[in-house]
């Protein structure tokens, strides 16, 4: 990637919450996280472990695949580290190893938040190895390119995170598009 | 104001990143030199009528004399007792003993703890001269350090990237909940680097979410930063970045400097302002205003220039063009991108649905 100076246009849809009053003028609604009050200013901490920790990759597998069985196909079956070159009609490509492809329902899911990078260091010198095949993720370009979970007439759920419940709710997302489907098209599918 | 004093240019460990200008020519401020440093500090408080001094000791690492830190800021405290204080000590870490730490707390002093992560992370980068790692050393004073008072600084590098999210984690478990990161930007960064530090950045964006939207309290400046020059309409160069207004960096010989990253041993430097004998250079000064008044040309119209790292901060532009008024591509790379995520936080925690 040649990196480069571009001007951002992309306007942030969000603002301050209103401080909402009642009849008496007495403060009901205010600002409603910490991060307000924490930047560039003192902070005081509050110690303590994350309510929820990460899930590891095969757990990740087991929801999402769950997920499809009970909510969209029971018998569906997905392979594990497929090699697939997808190309549009207009001629871009995606060049992945899917973490699950199903080729019946031509249904990819892509677990790119679990990747890993090797580094060694012997003798003064640093090696890295990343990105072996069974790790590889949707590049950046590639992620433009799939628009609603579709491109190239397969059905792609990128899931970007290792958290259980946006998992469930990124698959939940998935699931709910590939039920609106267009029932004409050419890639009908039959829901459970 | 805000003041940074070199304590040496001395260091313990030989990180892979250093930028240390000084490592050549490498010096240690006599106490003679500090109490010098300190009445100019007094002086120009004075002049200015800011009652607020705030001061970091640095380096090299400030630690290898601590008892010249403290010294100092007994100085401080009792000949110009006037002021109100704020002292803070970027350390690596690693000369932590029983009396640093007590003498840290006597005086309510801010750590800038620099850690990279996790042991894989830390030690990537953050070895001694022998070349073993660092983190071993650190590890043990971990659970004892006031967690209320310190920020942990964190260097993102090509070679521990896939470990960040993670590494902030780990400290979060341990009761650290301030962070500072950034990658290092002059490493050599390529695509498929630069998608897995997205990947990780939007990994630790999720963790962010979470906390924030249970109301734990953290502060990550990736994020908050980014969010809150939106939500406040601050300008990030206006709240962080005040080069030769509002902060001044000493070499041990007690030369003037902008900022940290522009710290050397050379009077002949261009980025030297001034000296505690001479006081400031008002031509050198007056052109370092010149950089606060209009935006660089590349960002003009820009709808992220106010908070963005490329655009606002003097020690960043210095560091990745040799210029204040340059603007490194992979810089306002990573900026437009990580503005992107921040900005999809914003949505998720105050968009008018909520």
């Amino acid at each position: 990637m040649a990196f480069s100076i571009k001007k951002e246009t992309r306007k942030p849809q969000y603002s301050l919450p209103i401080v909402v009053r009642n009849r008496r003028g007495k403060i009901v609604k205010i600002l409603t996280t910490a991060v307000l009050v924490s930047s560039l200013s003192n902070c005081m901490p509050e110690a303590g472990l994350p309510y929820i920790e990460p899930v590891d990759r095969n757990r990740a597998i087991e929801i999402v695949e769950g997920k499809f069985k009970s909510d969209l196909f029971a018998d569906i079956v997905f392979q594990r580290d497929v090699k697939l070159v997808i190309q549009d009609a207009s001629g871009d490509v995606i060049d992945l190893i899917a973490d699950g492809y199903n080729a019946e329902k031509k249904i990819i899911y892509e677990l790119t938040a679990y990747y890993n990078v090797k580094t060694t260091y012997y003798n003064g010198v640093y090696t890295k190895n990343y990105l072996d095949p069974t790790n590889d993720i949707l590049m950046d370009e590639e992620i433009d390119l799939i628009k609603n979970n579709s491109f190239g007439g397969y059905h792609i759920c990128d899931i970007y995170s290792d958290y259980e419940d946006t998992i469930s709710y990124l698959i939940n997302k998935f699931i709910q598009y590939y039920k609106n489907l267009d029932s004409t098209s050419d890639f009908s599918v039959s829901t459970k | 104001m805000k003041f940074v004093i070199n304590i040496t240019d001395l260091c313990n460990l030989n990180c892979a990143y250093c930028y240390r200008l000084t490592k050549d020519n490498a010096k240690t401020a006599t106490i003679d030199k500090l109490k010098e440093i300190a009445d100019f500090i007094a002086k120009i408080s004075q002049k200015r009528e800011d009652k607020n001094i705030a001061v970091t000791f640095f380096g090299g690492e400030p630690l290898l004399y601590p008892e010249n830190i403290f010294t100092l800021i007994d100085y401080f405290i009792s000949k110009y007792s006037e002021y109100s204080y704020k002292f803070a000590i970027n350390t690596n870490g690693t000369l932590f003993s029983k009396e640093i730490l007590e003498n840290i707390d006597k005086y309510g002093v801010t750590l800038y703890l620099s850690m990279d992560g996790t042991i894989n992370a830390h030690d990537a980068n953050r070895r001694f001269y022998g070349g073993g790692g660092s983190f071993d050393k650190i590890e043990p004073f971990l659970s004892v350090i006031n967690k209320n008072d310190t920020y942990v600084e964190t260097v993102i590098s090509c070679n521990n990237l896939s470990e960040f999210s993670n590494s902030i984690k780990y400290f979060y478990n341990l009761g650290f909940n301030k962070f500072i990161a950034s990658p290092n930007f002059t490493d050599g960064w390529d695509d498929k680097n630069f998608i897995i530090l997205k990947n990780e950045y939007k990994k630790l964006a999720d963790f962010y979410y979470r906390l924030q939207s249970k109301k734990k309290e953290i502060y990550i400046n990736l994020f908050d930063d980014k969010l809150n020059c939106h939500l406040f309409k601050w300008k990030l160069k206006e709240k962080s970045c005040s080069i030769g207004q509002n902060i001044f960096a000493f070499s041990v010989d007690g030369l003037i400097f902008p900022c940290t990253r522009f710290i050397s041993n050379d009077r002949d430097n261009e980025f030297c302002i001034g000296s505690v004998e001479n006081g400031f250079d008002s031509k050198k000064l007056d052109a370092l205003n010149a950089y606060h008044t209009k935006d660089k040309a590349e960002c003009s119209d820009c709808s992220i220039k106010d908070r963005c790292l490329g655009a606002s901060c003097g020690c960043v532009s210095f560091s990745t063009t040799g210029r204040l008024s340059g603007l490194s591509p992979f810089v306002c790379e990573c900026e437009r991108m990580l503005t992107k995520i921040a900005d999809n936080i914003g949505e998720k925690l105050y968009s008018k649905k909520r």
